[in-house]
């Protein structure tokens, strides 16, 4: 395990897989929303929140932290269901666990609430910056899960992370580069989806330049380029990819940031995959 | 009539090995294949899920569908539908593979796919400059290379005595065509786009500039075919329930699914002129 470097502060997921594939439905990702109002119970919401918040940023992160951050943010928002930080670091902590937790069925559950919140999210506050999001990364969660969500996933996705470059907002480390420059990357190209090498290298160039630290972005960034050295028949890219990996995550000095547990693993394991794929 | 009940086992077994349906207590099984050339994820594990979705959509008294396969490879393909143990009724193939082997697997169209609810697929020349000449040695971008001949013959037939063009492989459009305008090295001259791409690069900021020019004839979509006759009692059902896709939720989401909102009757016509090109020489 390498040196850290500063506190991740965001959570960037983005590993969902390869969405729009040639048969995709277009079934809508959810709307739905909470029902719930701005009641009482003021003490007990903001304890409930403080400490799925201080579950979400238990360091190193673990799973059980994360379901726990979940339960008491669902907890609070039976309470009130208005307040925007709340409903976001909400579906915040269910993208993560749609990501990294336990079997399919139980990280779908996750996505599904998560995507509730967020909806409820995007209600209350319909610019919010974090809600458009992760409102793409779980609408993406959800597509990789059940495919029938796909085309629309994709659509989503597209659509709430250019929004989010077009304004220059930086939200995840580079999140909304590296989430579509996933996107380009791994969906076929047309007629059956939007998938192309050459803009998923610059959205994913573009993510590294904004947060060159992020181990997600040098690692997507490689997987990019081994395909681009296989599809080009340019080797050197693969070498740049391997120097990559090595200096970003698998070296002994591979810089950790901190407060990140299972997820480095999750990162590393990925990158000694991707090695073993294009050895 | 009554019929002795050796003689049914017999029957039945018969006709199970050929795969054909008939009527029973149980409905008989039969065999489904999808070949999609150009489309790397055409696949078992990517698609299988979508095509078992089909299947039990088109299911019913009289048949169990069961996917045999998904192939975007036309040797793996034809394998599939020659394979006696696990016999294909019915395929959903490209028009090169129908007559490539119409003779050999006894095939007949029996409809045809409306993907992107278009009638018929027509391909268009896209490059830096128009051309509405056969591009001569010219290097052709396409997803459709497993299919030579059919590009050769009947999308893009030479003129005679005409050099003929390079078909060179990409299985992104997009890529062959960011390479054009990128001014790469080894940037291809043109992108033979389906009308599908073709929009796609008219709505691309970066694609827009290229200029579109040559066109295919009005050819034959993907088609819908039976094998040997096997389909039996369940070919009439099949087809009902191909052609009302679009009429019902749960045909609408299969029919979205695998990117064709309905399937029409084959046009005899478009079918016949695209058979005489591809029996030309």
């Amino acid at each position: 395990m390498g040196k850290e470097v500063n506190k991740a502060q965001w959570l960037g997921m983005s590993a969902f897989l390869a969405l729009g594939l040639l048969f995709v439905s277009c079934r809508q990702v959810p709307n739905d929303t909470l029902n719930g109002g701005s009641g009482g119970e003021h003490v007990r919401y903001s304890r409930l929140v403080q400490e799925a918040r201080d579950a979400f940023e238990s360091s190193p992160r673990q799973v059980a932290d994360v379901e726990l951050a979940a339960a008491r943010f669902g907890e609070a928002l039976g309470i009130r269901t208005d307040e925007y930080a709340t409903l976001w670091l909400a579906a915040r902590a269910c993208a993560w666990l749609g990501e990294y937790a336990g079997d399919k069925s139980v990280r779908e559950a996750y996505v599904r609430r998560g995507l509730t919140w967020v909806n409820t999210a995007l209600k209350v506050n319909p610019e919010g910056v974090e809600g458009q999001f992760y409102h793409g990364v779980l609408s993406g969660l959800l597509g990789d899960l059940d495919n029938s969500y796909g085309m629309d996933a994709v659509k989503q996705i597209e659509a709430r992370m250019t929004l989010l470059i077009d304004r220059g907002t930086d939200i995840a480390h580079g999140g909304p580069q590296r989430v579509f420059g996933l996107l380009l990357l791994r969906a076929p190209g047309p007629p059956a989806s939007i998938g192309s090498l050459r803009n998923a290298r610059k959205q994913l160039e573009h993510a590294v330049e904004i947060a060159p630290q992020w181990p997600e972005n040098q690692l997507y960034l490689a997987e990019c380029e081994f395909a681009w050295a296989r599809d080009k028949d340019k080797p050197e890219f693969a070498t740049r990819a391997r120097e990559r990996l090595e200096r970003h995550l698998l070296g002994a000095d591979a810089p950790m940031p901190t407060g990140v547990g299972h997820e480095w693993d999750a990162w590393q394991a990925n990158a000694r995959k991707l090695l073993r794929d294009n050895s | 009539m009554r019929v002795p009940a050796a003689c049914l086992a017999v029957t039945a077994a018969l006709m199970l090995a050929a795969g054909a349906p008939f009527a029973q207590d149980k409905p008989a099984e039969v065999g489904l294949a999808v070949y999609k050339p150009g489309e790397k994820y055409a696949t078992d594990e990517q698609a299988g899920e979508a095509i078992d979705k089909l299947a039990g959509h088109l299911s019913g008294d009289k048949a169990t569908f069961k996917r045999r396969g998904v192939r975007n490879n036309p040797t793996e393909a034809l394998k599939l539908f020659k394979d006696d143990k696990h016999p294909v009724a019915v395929g959903i193939v490209s028009p090169a593979f129908y007559f490539a082997n119409k003779d050999t697997l006894k095939l007949t169209a029996l409809a045809e796919a409306r993907r992107g609810n278009a009638d018929g697929a027509r391909y268009t020349l896209v490059g830096k400059s128009a051309t509405e000449n056969y591009p001569e040695g010219k290097r052709i971008a396409t997803s459709l290379t497993a299919e030579k001949e059919w590009l050769n013959r009947v999308v893009l037939p030479a003129p005679e005595n005409a050099k003929p063009v390079q078909w060179v492989q990409y299985d992104n459009l997009f890529d062959a065509a960011y390479e054009i305008i990128d001014g790469e090295d080894d940037a291809p001259d043109f992108v033979l786009a389906d009308s599908i791409s073709l929009q796609a690069i008219q709505k691309d900021d970066d694609l827009k500039v290229l200029k579109h020019g040559l066109q295919s004839e009005l050819l034959p979509q993907d088609l819908v075919v039976e094998v040997d006759s096997r389909l039996g009692a369940a070919r009439e059902p099949m087809l009902k329930a191909l052609n009302e896709l679009d009429k019902t939720d749960a045909g609408r989401k299969v029919g979205e699914l695998i990117q064709s909102p309905t399937f029409q009757k084959p046009d005899a016509a478009r079918l016949e002129k695209a058979g005489k090109l591809w029996a030309r020489k």
